[in-house]
């Protein structure tokens, strides 16, 4: 995954290279515009210089002519060169062979018109004398021109020397020219004053060429020779050469730049890509926390957290129907918890796929065997929706480890918020009072159920205290005898009139809760013996795995055995099938030793329950208990009649030697556990429970009941 | 008889060979570019005493204003070396000079002024502009933003100096063919040509733009009182090598020469020609030489009636 920081830094170094492309541009184009002007005042200057020259010469060559240009291309020389010694873009290191070139150039500019000044000078003086010549020649001529004395000959023969030195630019006639002057300086003067003083002037002039002639040659040739065009020449190779160089540079420094700029876009694409990677490999994963977050990880129904969304949206008329297996904790005992998760698993596979196609039921696992069934909108009776569920879940044989087995649900409904919790309230409620679903009702509340709670036990403590907490008794038909050969006792709380107050049911649990279990079992043990103690019929009782797991429950046993000899051959302890899971072998030792005193084991709810019937079947019992649930309708009912016949036949071909049907409701019933072979019968057909043994006889009066013995 | 036409050829030739020539002289320019508000202030302090460290003399005192701006021999206010005794030259139109001074040694006027400045120190100048109204408001005005000093009136000076042009001179509007010349002026320049006064003396100032030696063809006995380019380069060559003044309102500028020795145009003619070209020149020939000056005179530069 990329961190955000380097991305940062990617955008950032793009930015910078941008700009320092962006500001190398910039730059590239200033120094281009610097070099164009340095260039141009290069060019400006080998112009004017040229054009000095051509000045020059045209002074050289007119008689009449103004200075003025010359001093106009001296002071544009001047100022260029100055301004371009004042260029501070050329005072660089890189252009320091431009800067002396040109301070070398600028030297000979100076020099230049001090000589152009000095030539100046000469130049007039050759002009006039050369005009004065001419003019004092012509003069003569015309004044003289008839007299055929040496004089013009001489000065005509000056005259032509004078012409060929100053148009020849030649040196070598000077030497005629000297000699004419000589000649003419030989000659005595004409007597008459004014051709005298013309040639006198004539000859000034004459020597004034002589004199100044070659100083004026020379000066012209030195100015000629002054090497400013070459040091201009200088100037611009100069300039071209670091200005190549300096383009060079810039060349390489943009070409740096924008491969950067490219690498720069190549790492932010690259950013990018991965971004885009990442934030798809996020979006997955958000995807997959989302549905981990929503979605319960065995049975992939929603969960809870998933729940606690949906109340949050959900409208008020939605209703939860919450309900959880029964018995999930024993299954899981007798199974192994894999054996439970495969369990969940297949009630909501089940569920899931009934409900697949309702948007409006939504299914949740709310606890470890708790499920939710949220609707909304409810479109049916909710008794039906519960009823449909109950059927869809009941009504399946689920598999686990290759048995098929069935469960029952119990439900607890909610119409309001805060469903969970009310919905919760209910099912414990229907838990508690045996039902199989209960919808909420305010009284239901929690504060009430507490209330209860310690109510019921303080009376229970009360009735313990009082004496109160007293064996009923509820006979045992020997089918084959047909009489009641023995009683069952069964814990109850009484009032003060020995009418039942509260019923084992809801007490036992809640004493094992407030710890009260073992002083009722004592109080039960000592009572039932104490009972049979003068009678010879067999009396049953109950232990549960609770006091199993009490040692002392043993050591009273052996006590009451010790003090009613003999009892201990009557005594049949019924031990719940299913509850001693997990803990054979102290049941094993339990039983052993039960049986040495005479004692006869009856395994209780046989068939009900899920008991390992192979664990079962290895203990040295001696009675079974079919389960009232097998028996309740097994008149009406051939599975449950070929289950109890078959366990019949089962039972008798080990070493259990009794089989007892519980739940004996009506004539029809009993006939029908005769005909199957059972061997004894219980059940408010036979006899309801009863405070006194006997008390309740054997009745045909056929009735309906909850109790099961 | 061949030698004869042989010589008239020649001298032919030489004369159409040298006189074919474009105008040497170039007419003063009608409008001189400068600051006018800064020359009229120039104009007061140019003739403003109290700049004088010693109080008794204006730039004007020795400029006269009436003389061209020139104004014979003086003390050698502008010292560089032994001056005293060196004629004041005339300040109209030497915008137009390549150099300034009798032997060059100045181009720059402002660089001029300051160097050679003699007159009131920094911190009284300073006084004097916080002090005077006329100076304090009109400083205020033409420089904003600057405590007015020295440099400022250096400036204003030099802005007056360079508008002293006299355009229109009768000869420049000839040039310009406005007007015809008299025979007299005509003959002159004829001759001012030919006589190779033009050798020295041309360009738009018609002088001023070269250094020439003065005794050229017959030396003179004349002190060089240091002002002439020997002095200030050591090279033989410059003795008695001086900046060729101007002819520009030569009418007005007497006296003549670098010491001021020479108090008449005329007879000014007569030395110079003798001993810068070798003639003596004849009475008509100064005449029409003289008309010829004399239509060198221009208008009275217009800063001065800008009060």
């Amino acid at each position: 995954m990329i961190q955000p920081r380097r991305n940062h830094w990617a955008v950032l170094a793009v930015m910078l290279v941008g700009a320092l492309f962006f500001a190398s541009t910039e730059l590239t184009t200033r120094l281009l515009g610097a070099h164009a002007t340095t260039f141009e005042r290069i060019s400006t200057l080998e112009r004017e210089e040229e054009a000095l020259d051509k000045t020059l010469l045209q002074t050289a060559f007119l008689l009449y002519t103004s200075f003025d240009p010359l001093h106009a291309h001296l002071a544009e020389l001047r100022q260029v060169s100055d301004a371009l010694l004042a260029d501070h873009k050329l005072d660089r290191s890189a252009f320091a062979e431009v800067h002396a070139a040109l301070l070398d150039y600028r030297a000979l500019v100076d020099e230049k018109e001090g000589r152009i000044l000095r030539f100046g000078t000469l130049n007039a003086l050759i002009k006039n004398a050369v005009s004065h010549i001419a003019a004092l020649g012509s003069r003569y001529t015309a004044s003289y021109g008839s007299d055929h004395s040496p004089y013009l000959r001489h000065m005509a023969q000056a005259t032509a020397s004078v012409f060929r030195i100053s148009r020849g630019f030649d040196l070598d006639p000077l030497e005629t020219l000297r000699e004419s002057y000589d000649a003419l300086a030989a000659l005595p003067l004409p007597e008459a004053a004014e051709q005298a003083k013309l040639i006198q002037t004539f000859m000034v002039h004459v020597r004034l060429f002589i004199d100044t002639y070659p100083q004026y040659q020379e000066s012209f040739e030195t100015l000629r020779a002054l090497p400013s065009e070459a040091a201009l020449e200088r100037v611009r190779s100069a300039f071209l050469a670091a200005a190549a160089e300096r383009a060079r540079q810039i060349r390489y420094i943009t070409l740096a730049l924008g491969l950067l700029f490219l690498a720069c876009v190549v790492l932010v694409l690259l950013v990018l890509k991965r971004l885009d990677t990442s934030h798809r490999a996020l979006t997955l994963l958000h995807g997959r926390f989302t549905q981990a977050a929503h979605s319960d990880r065995l049975t992939h129904v929603r969960n809870r957290f998933a729940f606690e969304q949906a109340v949050a949206e959900a409208p008020a008329d939605a209703v939860l129907l919450l309900f959880n297996i029964d018995r999930f904790g024993a299954i899981n005992d007798l199974y192994g918890h894999t054996s439970g998760d495969q369990l969940l698993k297949q009630v909501a596979a089940i569920l899931s796929a009934h409900f697949a196609a309702r948007p409006d039921y939504r299914l949740y696992r709310l606890g470890s065997d708790q499920f939710g069934l949220f609707c909304s909108p409810l479109q049916e009776p909710l008794e039906q929706v519960a009823d449909a569920l109950r059927a869809k879940v009941e009504g399946q044989r689920l598999h686990l480890k290759g048995h098929a087995v069935a469960i029952t649900i119990t439900l607890g409904m909610s119409r309001a918020a805060p469903w969970l919790e009310h919905a919760d309230l209910a099912l414990k409620a229907a838990k508690r009072a045996g039902l199989k679903q209960l919808e909420y009702r305010p009284e239901l509340g929690e504060e009430s159920e507490v209330a209860h709670n310690l109510a019921r036990l303080e009376a229970v403590q009360c009735a313990l205290d009082e004496g109160r907490v007293v064996p009923w008794f509820q006979p045992i038909l020997d089918l084959r005898h047909d009489r009641v050969s023995a009683y069952e006792c069964l814990l109850r709380v009484v009032d003060a009139d020995g009418a039942v107050a509260l019923m084992p049911g809801e007490l036992l649990p809640l004493a094992e809760r407030g710890r009260l279990r073992g002083p009722l079992t004592q109080v039960m043990l000592e009572r039932s013996f104490e009972a049979f103690a003068q009678s010879d019929l067999d009396f049953h009782l109950n232990l549960s795995a609770h006091d199993l797991g009490d040692p002392q429950v043993e050591e009273h046993l052996d006590a009451l055995l010790a003090r009613y000899p003999g009892s201990g051959a009557r005594l049949v302890l019924e031990l719940r099938a299913g509850e001693q899971e997990g803990q054979w072998g102290a049941l094993e030792g339990f039983i052993t030793r039960m049986r040495l005193h005479g004692v006869r084991i009856a395994i209780d709810d046989f068939g009900g329950d899920h008991a390992s019937l192979v664990q079962l079947l290895r203990l040295p019992v001696d009675t079974l208990k079919i389960d009232g649930a097998l028996i309740r309708d097994i008149d009406r009912n051939p599975d449950a009649q070929a289950l109890v016949e078959s366990l019949v036949q089962l039972v008798s071909r080990i070493a259990i030697r009794h089989t007892c049907a519980e739940f004996v409701h009506s004539a029809e019933v009993l006939e029908t556990v005769r005909r199957l072979g059972v061997d004894y019968a219980q059940g408010f057909y036979i006899g309801k429970p009863a405070p006194e043994i006997g008390k309740a006889a054997f009745t045909t009066e056929n009735r309906e009941g909850a109790e099961n013995g | 008889m061949p030698l004869r036409a042989l010589f008239c050829l020649l001298t032919l030739l030489l004369l159409t060979t040298t006189t074919h020539a474009m105008s040497p002289v170039a007419p003063i320019p009608l409008h001189p570019s400068y600051d006018a508000q800064r020359a009229a202030l120039g104009l007061l302090l140019f003739s403003d005493r109290r700049l004088d460290a010693d109080g008794d003399r204006a730039c004007a005192d020795c400029h006269r204003l009436d003389q061209a701006a020139s104004g014979g021999a003086q003390d050698g206010l502008h010292g560089h070396g032994p001056v005293a005794g060196v004629n004041a030259p005339s300040l109209f139109n030497s915008r137009h000079n390549f150099r300034r001074f009798w032997n060059g040694r100045a181009q720059d006027l402002r660089g001029l002024i300051r160097q050679s400045w003699r007159g009131q120190s920094a911190q009284a100048i300073d006084a004097l502009l916080t002090e005077d109204p006329t100076y304090r408001t009109r400083f205020a005005t033409l420089y904003p933003g600057q405590t007015p000093g020295l440099p400022e009136v250096i400036d204003a000076l030099a802005e007056f100096i360079d508008a002293l042009t006299t355009p229109n001179a009768r000869f420049d509007r000839w040039l310009r063919g406005e007007l015809t010349l008299t025979e007299q002026e005509q003959l002159g320049y004829q001759r001012f040509k030919q006589l190779g006064c033009i050798s020295c003396h041309n360009g738009i100032n018609i002088g001023g733009n070269s250094y020439q030696y003065q005794g050229a063809v017959v030396p003179m006995q004349q002190q060089s009182l240091g002002a002439d380019r020997f002095a200030l380069t050591g090279d033989p060559f410059d003795h008695n090598r001086y900046r060729v003044p101007s002819l520009r309102n030569v009418a007005l500028t007497a006296p003549y020469l670098h010491d001021g020795s020479v108090t008449d145009l005329r007879a000014l003619l007569y030395l110079h020609a003798y001993h810068n070209i070798g003639f003596q020149l004849t009475p008509d020939e100064v005449e029409s030489l003289v008309a010829f000056l004399d239509s060198l005179t221009g208008e009275r530069p217009a800063v001065l009636d800008a009060r």
